[in-house]
C-alpha cells in the first residue's frame, strides 16, 4: 500500500512539474489581471450591490477557469504520454497502472488548487481594498428541529409537510418553530424570517405579523420587535415604525440572500433556554393577505460563520469537487481519445452539468421523442448537478460555506469522479502502450 | 499541367496582381453600393472596444454566449438580479445584434427588478435604467422596428405609474443618441413635462416608419396603438384640467384613426391578410366612435357659444378634421377649462 501511494505521489508530482513546464502559470497571470480589470469595472446600483457582484464575479471566474484548466491540463499530459510514446519509460517501472490514473488525476487537482488559492486570495484581498463598507459578516444559519401549527383558539397540531399556509378571515392563526441546540454562551442571537405573501388587493402587499419567542413551554412568551438593522419589515405601511412584530413583505422561495430577504429581530440570550431551545411562534394578524412558511428556510437563527476570506476557501474546495469530477471523465477520454475528442467530451459534460435542471424539464416535458428521453433519463446518470450547492450565489448572500457542505460535495462529486476513473483505470489495463 | 515551380510560381503573382488591379479599380467603385447600411452603422455605434471582443472570441463567441446565457438565466431564477443585469449587459456586447437581448434586459429591469425592491425611488431607477437599456439597444439596431416597438410600450404600459418622475425628465439628451437616425422624418418631442404617452406615441410612430421600410413583419396592432396612446394621453390632460388641450389631441387622435382606416383600405407592408385587415376595421368601429362622440361632448361644453360648440361637434362626428381644426385656430371662441368637463368614469 506504502509502494502504491508513494507512486501515486510520484506521479502526482510529475504532473505538477509537466504543469509548470508547461507554463501555464502565464495563463493564470492572464486571468488574474482580466479579474482585477473586471472587479473594478463593476457596476451596480449601489454598493452592497456591488460588493456581492464583486464576490460573484470573483467565484464565477474562479470555477470557469477551473473547468478549462482541468479538461485542458489533463488532456494535454495522458495524449502526451501516449503520442509521444513517454509511457514506453513510464510503465516498465513498478508503476501500478491505479497508481498512474489517480496520480495523474491527483496531480492536476493539486495544481487547480494552488490556482485556486491564489485567486482566492487576490479576490478577497482587491475585495477588501475596493469595498466601500465593511465586508458583510458571514453567517451560518440554525435550522429548526420541528414545527407545529397553532390555531385561533391556541390549539397546536403537528405539521408533516415542508409548507404551510396561513389564510382565513380571522386573525390568529400561527406557525410555531421548535429550536434546539441553541449556542447559550454567545449572547443576544439573530432571528432571520421571512415568507411568501398572497394578496388579491395590490394594497395589502405587506402584513403585519407578530413575533414571539419562549425558551420553553411552560415560559412566558416575549413579543419580538423587528430590528432597525432589518432590510424590511420595521415600517408599517403609513412609514411609521412597528410597535411589535414586523411588516412581512412577499420573499419567493428563491430570495435567499441573508442579507437582503429576511426580516432580522434580536433573540436575547433570556429567550434561550439553558438546554439550547427555542421556541418561535409568528402570528398572521392581517385577514386580507395569506402567509405562506417553509419548515426549514423561513425561520433561521444566524450564528457566526467564521471570515469572508475562510469561506471563499471552503467555496473553492466545493469548486475543486466539481472540477475532480471533470478531470475524471476528461482523463477517460483522453485514455482512448486524442486532445480535441477530449476537450470536447470535457465541454459537454461541463455544460450538461450546468443544465441539468433543464434537461430534467426537458424529459419531463412530454414534447421530445421517446428516444431522446430516454437518452437524457441515461445521461442523467452521468452526469451530476453543478448547480446543487450555488457557492457563489451562498457566499455573495452573505452565508457562510460550512465543512458538511465541503464534505458532502466531494462526498457527491467524488462518488462520479471515482466511477469515471475506475473506468479510466481499465481502458488503460486493456491498452496497449 | 507539368510546369516548373518557378513558372508555377510566377503565374500565381500575375493572377494576384491581376485580382488587385481589378479590385483597386472596378470593385471599389461598386462597394458602398453593395455595402448594406446597417453593416456601416451598426460597427459605427459599438465601441472599438466591443468589437475586438467581439471579433476575437472567434468560435469561442457561441460558447462564451451559452455560458453567459445559463448563467444570467440562473441568476435571475435565484433572484441574484445584480448579477442577472451584469450578465445580460454582458451579452448585450457579446450579442449585439440580438434584439431579445435588449428587449430582455430592459423588461427584466424595469418589470421584475423593479417590482421587487421596496423604496419607489428604486422602483423609478430600474425602470429608467430599463428604458435606456432598450435605448442603447435602439442605438446599436437603428433597424429594430421590435426595440423601437417594446420601448413604446414600456411608456405606454409601465409609464403611467411613473408619470410625474417621467414628466420631470429631460428626455431630448437621453434619446437623441439612439433616434438621430430617423430625426429628418419624424421629429424627436422637444419641449419639457412630456408624458409617457406623448413618448410613446412617437416610438409607435418610429416603430411603424421603421417596419415600413425594412420590410419587417410587424404585428399590425401597433399603428392601433399610435391612436390610442395619443387618446390616453388627452384623458390624461383632460383630468388634469387643460380641457382645450385635450381636445387638441382628440383631434390628432382621430387624425390617427383615419389615417389607420387608409392604410386598411389600401394596405402595405407585412400583413396576414384580411385577418389583419378585419381586426384593424373592428378596432376602428369600437374605438373611433367613441373618440367622435368624446370630441362632440367636449366640443359643446368648451366653445364660449353654443353654434360654435354645435359646428365642431358636427365637423367632429362627420370626420371633418379641417374644419376642427379651423374652429380651434380661433382660441377666442373657446374656454380653456370647464369645471364640468373631467373625465368623471373610466370609459366614458
Amino acid at each position: 500500500m506504502t509502494h502504491w501511494w508513494r507512486a501515486t505521489w510520484a506521479m502526482a508530482s510529475l504532473s505538477i512539474c509537466e504543469i509548470g513546464r508547461q507554463k501555464t502559470w502565464i495563463v493564470l497571470l492572464a486571468v488574474i489581471a482580466v479579474m482585477l480589470v473586471a472587479l473594478a469595472s463593476l457596476q451596480a446600483v449601489d454598493a452592497s450591490a456591488q460588493l456581492k457582484l464583486s464576490v460573484v464575479t470573483i467565484s464565477g471566474s474562479i470555477n470557469f477557469i477551473s473547468t478549462l484548466f482541468a479538461i485542458l491540463l489533463v488532456a494535454a499530459t495522458i495524449t502526451r504520454d501516449r503520442e509521444q510514446l513517454v509511457s514506453l519509460t513510464l510503465f516498465p517501472k513498478p508503476l501500478p497502472m491505479s497508481a498512474y490514473v489517480c496520480g495523474r488525476w491527483l496531480g492536476v487537482q493539486i495544481a487547480i488548487a494552488i490556482g485556486v488559492l491564489i485567486l482566492n486570495t487576490l479576490g478577497t484581498l482587491v475585495v477588501h481594498l475596493t469595498a466601500d463598507h465593511a465586508i458583510p459578516e458571514m453567517r451560518t444559519v440554525h435550522k429548526p428541529v420541528d414545527w407545529q401549527r397553532v390555531d385561533i383558539f391556541g390549539e397546536t397540531s403537528p405539521l408533516d409537510t415542508k409548507r404551510v399556509t396561513l389564510t382565513g378571515t380571522k386573525k390568529g392563526g400561527a406557525i410555531r418553530w421548535d429550536l434546539a441546540k441553541l449556542p447559550t454562551n454567545q449572547g443576544d442571537l439573530v432571528l432571520l424570517l421571512k415568507g411568501r405573501l398572497r394578496a388579491i388587493d395590490p394594497a395589502h402587499y405587506q402584513s403585519h405579523i407578530a413575533v414571539s419567542a419562549r425558551p420553553s413551554e411552560s415560559a412566558q412568551q416575549t413579543l419580538l420587535v423587528c430590528s432597525d438593522e432589518s432590510p424590511y419589515g420595521s415600517f408599517r405601511p403609513d412609514g411609521k415604525p412597528v410597535e411589535s412584530g414586523a411588516t412581512m413583505k412577499d420573499k419567493g422561495d428563491n430570495h435567499v440572500d441573508l442579507n437582503q430577504d429576511y426580516m432580522r429581530f434580536r433573540l436575547a440570550q433570556e429567550l434561550i433556554s439553558p438546554e439550547g431551545t427555542c421556541i418561535i411562534t409568528v402570528t398572521r394578524n392581517d385577514i386580507n393577505s395569506s402567509l405562506s412558511f417553509k419548515k426549514f428556510d423561513s425561520c433561521l437563527i444566524a450564528l457566526s460563520g467564521g471570515g469572508f476570506f475562510t469561506n471563499m476557501q471552503r467555496g473553492g474546495c466545493v469548486v475543486l469537487a466539481q472540477v475532480g469530477y471533470l478531470t475524471a471523465i476528461a482523463l477517460l477520454c483522453a485514455c482512448f481519445s486524442n486532445i480535441g475528442v477530449t476537450l470536447l467530451a470535457g465541454l459537454t459534460a461541463f455544460f450538461g452539468a450546468l443544465t441539468l435542471s433543464y434537461i430534467q424539464d426537458m424529459t419531463g416535458s412530454g414534447k421530445l421523442p421517446n428516444f431522446l428521453v430516454r437518452f437524457l433519463e441515461l445521461m442523467q446518470f452521468i452526469i451530476p448537478d453543478f448547480n446543487r450547492y450555488g457557492v457563489e450565489g451562498t457566499l455573495a448572500g452573505g452565508q457562510a460555506v460550512g465543512w458538511p457542505i465541503v464534505m458532502d460535495a466531494w462526498f457527491y462529486y467524488g462518488t462520479f469522479s471515482l466511477s469515471f476513473l475506475l473506468i479510466a483505470w481499465f481502458v488503460m489495463l486493456r491498452r496497449e502502450l | 499541367m507539368n510546369l516548373p515551380p518557378l513558372k508555377l510560381a510566377g503565374m500565381g503573382l500575375g493572377l494576384l496582381i491581376l485580382a488587385q488591379i481589378w479590385a483597386s479599380f472596378f470593385v471599389f467603385d461598386a462597394r458602398p453600393q453593395a455595402q448594406r447600411q446597417e453593416q456601416e452603422s451598426f460597427f459605427a455605434e459599438l465601441p472599438a472596444g466591443e468589437i475586438a471582443g467581439t471579433l476575437m472570441l472567434g468560435g469561442f463567441r457561441g460558447m462564451a454566449i451559452d455560458f453567459l446565457w445559463l448563467r444570467a438565466i440562473q441568476a435571475k431564477n435565484d433572484a441574484r438580479y445584480y448579477e442577472s443585469v451584469a450578465l445580460f449587459d454582458l451579452i448585450s456586447r457579446v450579442q449585439p445584434r440580438f434584439e431579445r437581448v435588449w428587449e430582455y434586459m430592459a423588461w427584466d429591469m424595469a418589470y421584475n427588478i423593479g417590482h421587487y425592491v421596496d423604496q419607489k425611488d428604486d422602483k423609478w431607477s430600474w425602470y429608467l435604467a430599463g428604458l435606456k437599456a432598450n435605448l442603447r439597444g435602439v442605438q446599436v439596431n437603428p433597424s429594430s422596428e421590435r426595440l423601437l416597438r417594446h420601448l413604446a410600450w414600456m411608456f405606454f404600459h409601465k409609464g403611467e405609474t411613473y408619470m410625474e418622475r417621467i414628466e420631470s425628465v429631460t428626455w431630448q439628451p437621453i434619446i437623441e443618441a439612439a433616434v438621430k437616425t430617423y430625426q429628418s422624418e419624424i421629429a424627436m418631442p422637444m419641449g419639457k413635462q412630456l408624458s409617457s404617452f406623448q413618448l410613446a406615441e412617437y416610438f409607435y410612430r418610429l416603430s411603424v416608419l421603421v417596419a415600413d421600410r425594412e420590410e419587417s413583419r410587424q404585428p399590425v396592432f401597433v399603428r392601433r396603438m399610435v391612436a390610442l396612446a395619443i387618446d390616453r394621453d388627452a384623458n390624461r390632460v383632460r383630468n388634469r384640467g387643460q380641457h382645450f388641450l385635450a381636445l387638441q389631441r382628440y383631434v390628432e387622435a382621430l387624425q390617427a384613426w383615419q389615417d389607420i382606416i387608409a392604410w386598411s383600405q389600401n394596405p402595405s407592408g407585412y400583413h396576414r391578410g384580411q385577418l389583419d385587415i378585419r381586426l384593424t376595421d373592428e378596432s376602428y368601429q369600437r374605438n373611433e366612435g367613441g373618440l367622435r362622440r368624446k370630441m362632440s361632448n367636449l366640443g359643446k361644453l368648451l366653445a364660449k357659444e353654443s353654434k360654435t360648440g354645435e359646428a365642431f361637434a358636427q365637423a367632429a362626428m362627420k370626420r371633418d378634421i379641417k374644419t376642427c381644426h379651423a374652429l380651434m385656430a380661433q382660441s377666442d371662441l373657446w374656454n380653456e377649462h370647464i369645471e364640468t368637463a373631467t373625465i368623471q368614469w373610466l370609459d366614458e
